[in-house]
């Protein structure tokens, strides 16, 4: 499947949110961007500035105010076409579900056989590592572990979309890095289209090909960052890197408006 | 190790009541209690021993019985549906809600005068005010289980695109069986209390209507063998449920646990 193949277009969705009792709030005013198959987009931003709508609009869960999106090349009739891999893995896994009937769950509403979905997950617990764990309970597992199920249920679903919103947010900071990396590896290796919500500016820039800066609430997007850093990626010398450096205060500085800037330049 | 200890706590516990067996042995023998009103232990026992060997005994056990899961099934197979509709679909709850908080506050035993009324003192009559009592908990507990599904989770069930009836069965109501549960067991105590209550009240078979026939008649040691054979098919009726329940429920045991 080739690259620089277009596959999400975001086309000036905007959205306000209506409550009741209280003043509408203009979450996104006008949000327009493109990604092609096997990119990955990080989105950062700073907090409340609609990030997770953003995310929540395109996989369908809330309808935008305005604009539309458009997912070119359908492929798969099996099963959704976007994956939404949530923060919160301790409350988005089925906790009644073993690991790999969590994993099935996209699958068992389809055409394929019961030995065919067995197979399926299984080839997927082992790209996460989580094969020797397939029959356990989620809360028999460490968060980081509870994650990649999370991750391994969304893959199942050969998705051409891959959301994530903050997956590692909740995660000590050595978890977090190893799912970074195994993150990277899959994307490469199952050539995986990612849209990448996160508030951390590194973990944006160390996964990305392109860095998504929003701006405050109504947010716009403030820039589109094209990251030239060499793959494979690594944790200590591309994060220590002078090309890391520079991208990394140049987000800082649009996110903090200067201020973060003023005191690190 | 912890097992062991906990089975060490359990045994003080059993001693207790063997020690409360003993002094009421001990009281009604010397006559310090009224040995014709409160027999000793020993004459209820054989009593019970001699009921039990009597194919009547076994019947009256197998009309409270039959009555009793009869009621406690149907208010099953209304509540759980009803609440898991009234906490997922808005407008359902909006027009059940205030109906259902005007009726639940009614003690079931006053219903039974109405259901005489209508539905004679047959058994129609006893399962309907079994049933009757044992809905309300499992009603609510089903609509409050709905109600408070974690959002993340509805979320995430919705980014699997399931037809409504599938999201309801694969998401809502496994995640809301914890409350579910709970519900069924509060309803299993009351359709006993009801389905004795009910006996005594119009009956002429069951253990509710032996307990009152016996008393009536003068015999104490029947009347107090009842009483236990009750608290005996409760025992077990709560064993069997918990055994269940916890086997079905081991996931949510081990996730409340983790969670803290």
């Amino acid at each position: 499947m080739s690259n620089n193949h277009l596959i999400l277009r975001v086309n000036n969705i905007g959205k306000t949110y209506f409550a009741h009792s209280a003043p509408p709030v203009e979450a996104i005013a006008n949000i327009s961007f493109e990604m092609n198959r096997g990119e990955f987009v990080s989105i950062v931003g700073p907090s409340g500035c609609g990030k997770t709508t953003i995310l929540k609009i395109i996989s369908g869960l809330i309808m935008p105010t305005c604009g539309t999106i458009d997912i070119l090349d359908f492929q798969s009739e099996v099963a959704p076409d976007i994956m939404l891999v949530f923060q919160e893995y301790n409350r988005s896994l089925f906790q009644w579900r073993t690991v790999f009937r969590n994993v099935t769950f996209g699958l068992e509403d389809t055409k394929l056989s019961s030995k065919a979905i067995r197979e399926k997950a299984f080839k997927y617990l082992k790209i996460v590592s989580l094969d020797d764990f397939a029959f356990r309970y989620p809360w028999e597992l460490s968060g980081g572990m509870q994650q990649r199920t999370a991750i391994a249920r969304a893959l199942v679903c050969e998705p051409q979309i891959l959301l994530m919103d903050e997956p590692f947010g909740s995660l000590d900071a050595l978890s977090r890095s190893i799912l970074e990396d195994d993150l990277l590896r899959l994307q490469r290796e199952l050539n995986l289209t990612i849209l990448f919500v996160t508030h951390d500016i590194d973990e944006a820039i160390y996964l990305a090909d392109n860095v998504i800066v929003l701006s405050k609430r109504p947010s716009i997007i403030e820039r589109n960052i094209k990251i030239n850093i060499h793959r494979p990626r690594h944790q200590i010398e591309t994060k220590n890197s002078p090309a890391f450096g520079e991208y990394r205060l140049e987000i800082s500085k649009l996110i903090g408006r200067g201020e973060y800037a003023k005191n690190y330049s | 190790m912890q097992r062991i200890i906990r089975n060490k706590k359990r045994i003080s516990g059993w001693f207790l009541v063997l020690s409360l067996l003993v002094l009421w042995e001990l009281l009604s023998r010397v006559n310090l209690v009224n040995n014709v009103f409160f027999p000793s232990f020993s004459i209820i026992f054989k009593k019970l021993c001699q009921m039990l060997a009597m194919t009547d005994t076994w019947r009256n056990i197998g009309s409270t019985l039959l009555r009793f899961f009869m009621g406690y099934f149907l208010a099953c197979i209304l509540g759980i549906p009803i609440g898991i509709l009234m906490g997922k679909i808005r407008r359902l709850f909006d027009l059940f809600e205030p109906l259902v908080e005007m009726l639940r506050p009614i003690p079931s035993a006053a219903i039974i005068p109405i259901a005489i009324l209508f539905l004679g003192i047959d058994d129609r009559m006893k399962i309907f005010v079994i049933a009757y009592a044992c809905l309300w908990p499992i009603l609510i507990n089903s609509l409050d289980g709905v109600r408070n599904i974690d959002p993340v989770l509805i979320e995430t069930g919705k980014t699997f695109k399931l037809a409504k009836w599938r999201f309801l069965l694969k998401i809502v109501v496994p995640a809301s069986s914890p409350q579910i549960v709970t519900g069924m067991r509060v309803s299993l105590a009351i359709a006993l209390i009801l389905a004795i209550t009910v006996e005594m009240i119009a009956g002429n078979n069951g253990i509710g209507f032996f307990i009152l026939d016996s008393e009536r008649s003068f015999h104490f040691p029947e009347m107090y063998a009842g009483i236990i054979l009750i608290g005996i098919i409760g025992y077990f009726m709560n064993f069997i449920f918990l055994t269940l329940s916890k086997r079905i429920m081991r996931w949510h045991e081990g996730f409340t646990a983790t969670k803290i």
